[in-house]
């Protein structure tokens, strides 16, 4: 592999990695919300987040766009890594919070109940009771966001545009290198990556799964 | 201190007040009349109306986890990802291995709380609520599901330790044994709302006013000649059982009469004069005052027929086999 090609793999590792870092307490506060509430607010809400698992990622990636550009928030972060983080961050939040979600609602409620009686607050018996019980569960949804940041691509690319070594991750790459009349193999190389780190992920969801059982 | 309270749980039909002093005041009611909601609303776990105090400290407007209550859940809600050192310690503001052994549960710290059997469970449960050093207990059938045995070896830990703490406990039971040996008192809730019953140990005879189905009525002592202390006649009595010191009878296999009387097939018969009659759902209680507190479950009907009221003198017969030693 080409220099060019180990960079692009080691920058979209890092920045699954930052998207599913950021996702981690958005995710746990929202998948815990999700699961213990009910009302029209909520489910609108949970709309919202979970929308970037229906819409075309293209159309995610030109919304941060506009969210971000100068007639929006103005910040000056389009076509950065931060960008490609935000993005493939956005598009995995919902594999995640839907694992979370599952997972708390996987917990009895009245285990809270008998933990609030032996003095814990609100928050204590969540973190003392509910996150340890739901930690598969949230593990699981780690992992599958984690793969679907690494698989990003169309968020990305309009968002964060195609940089060699800034934004320009495995997906990018492969696209760039199968637009070229040849590639001296990259697509083919890059492609046999992506599969080995999507088959890791798996098993590792899988894993997890078990274990839950 | 003591635990005063007088809460409506509107969408139950409980509208329940009572004060509970230190010692361990057993609370009765048949299945669905409300005892462990009443105990869940105490604790700050359902939502209620009205007050809360222990002592002089209003305890309502708290949260649960400021209640200070130690609570024994009926279905115990043992935390399974802690071991048993880690359900005792969880809400443990200090060391906990005087906990440990006074309950027998060294010898199991780490033991996951899913491998335990049904008696150890209840050992940590108990144990769970007692090592957060609560200021009072409630304890939902912390013996239901224990053989005899075990909850023989449970009940001298627990009446150990509830006579040192001399808090105010309030306990759910179904079982005459677990009345007998742990409390002092009695709370009968029935029809929303909660009675007082005479206390139900020592030696001087007692009565127990309850709802029906709780299975117990009346526990008296019996002495050596097989009398009911504050009765004249010695009763009729199946042979008694080693160790037993107290029969009990429920309200539904006493039969009351007016004079004149005839001859019947019943053994005992104690005179005595009608001191109260309450509703209990779509019969009576009848209390009669015959040295000892008897209670007859009556229909409204025969009542009439009768033509009982305060002070009518009856006969209250029952049947030998009807008695039952404890």
């Amino acid at each position: 592999m080409t220099p060019d090609e180990l960079h692009a793999i080691a920058l979209s590792l890092g920045i699954a990695a930052a998207a599913t870092a950021i996702d981690l307490p958005v995710a746990l506060l929202l998948g815990t919300w999700f699961a213990r509430h009910r009302s029209t607010a909520i489910v609108l809400v949970e709309a919202l987040v979970m929308a970037p698992l229906v819409l075309p990622p293209v159309v995610t990636g030109y919304g941060l766009l506009l969210l971000f550009g100068p007639r929006g928030l103005g910040l000056p972060v389009a076509f950065t890594p931060a960008a490609a983080v935000l993005a493939s961050a956005v598009v995995a939040l919902p594999l995640f919070v839907r694992g979370v979600r599952h997972a708390v609602e996987g917990v009895d409620t009245t285990l809270v109940e008998a933990a609030r009686s032996l003095g814990a607050s609100p928050w204590a018996a969540w973190r003392r009771v509910v996150l340890p019980l739901a930690l598969p569960g949230v593990l699981g949804g780690a992992v599958l966001a984690f793969a679907r940041a690494v698989g990003e691509f169309g968020a990305t690319a309009v968002f964060a545009g195609s940089i060699a070594g800034r934004t320009r991750t495995v997906p990018l790459a492969i696209y760039g290198a199968l637009q070229q009349v040849d590639d001296g193999g990259t697509a083919w190389r890059l492609s046999l990556a992506a599969v080995g780190l999507s088959l890791l992920g798996a098993v590792a969801a899988e894993l997890i799964a078990r274990r839950r059982t | 201190m003591t635990l005063r309270f007088a809460l409506q749980l509107p969408d139950r039909g409980l509208d329940a007040a009572a004060e509970v002093p230190p010692g361990v005041t057993g609370l009765l009611g048949a299945n669905g009349a409300g005892k462990s909601s009443l105990l869940h609303a105490l604790a700050g776990l359902l939502p209620h109306r009205g007050t809360i105090e222990l002592g002089n400290t209003p305890l309502h407007d708290q949260p649960p986890e400021a209640r200070g209550v130690g609570l024994v859940f009926q279905d115990l809600r043992l935390f399974p990802h802690l071991d048993v050192r880690g359900n005792v310690a969880f809400g443990a503001p200090g060391p906990i291995d005087d906990v440990m052994a006074r309950f027998h549960l060294a010898a199991l710290s780490h033991r996951p709380v899913t491998s335990l059997s049904g008696g150890q469970k209840q050992r940590v449960a108990l144990a769970r609520a007692w090592a957060r050093r609560p200021s009072w207990l409630l304890l939902d059938e912390p013996t239901s599901a224990l053989a005899p045995d075990a909850r023989r070896a449970l009940f001298a830990d627990l009446r150990e330790a509830l006579h040192e703490a001399a808090l105010p406990c309030l306990l759910v039971t179904h079982r005459p044994e677990d009345l007998l040996a742990l409390t002092d008192r009695l709370l009968v809730l029935h029809g929303g709302a909660l009675h007082p019953a005479a206390p139900l140990h020592g030696a001087r005879p007692h009565e127990v006013v309850e709802a029906r189905r709780a299975g117990v009525a009346m526990v008296w002592p019996v002495d050596a000649d097989g009398c009911v202390p504050g009765t004249r006649l010695p009763l009729v009595l199946p042979p008694r059982p080693e160790g037993a010191t107290h029969v009990t009878v429920r309200p539904e296999d006493v039969i009351l009469a007016t004079p004149p009387h005839g001859p019947t097939s019943a053994r005992n018969a104690l005179d005595g004069t009608v001191s109260a009659i309450v509703p209990a759902g779509s019969e009576r209680l009848v209390q009669v005052d015959a040295g000892a507190m008897v209670t007859a479950s009556l229909t409204e009907r025969a009542i009439e027929e009768l033509q009982l009221r305060p002070g009518a003198q009856v006969r209250a017969w029952i049947k030998t086999t009807a008695l039952r030693w404890v």
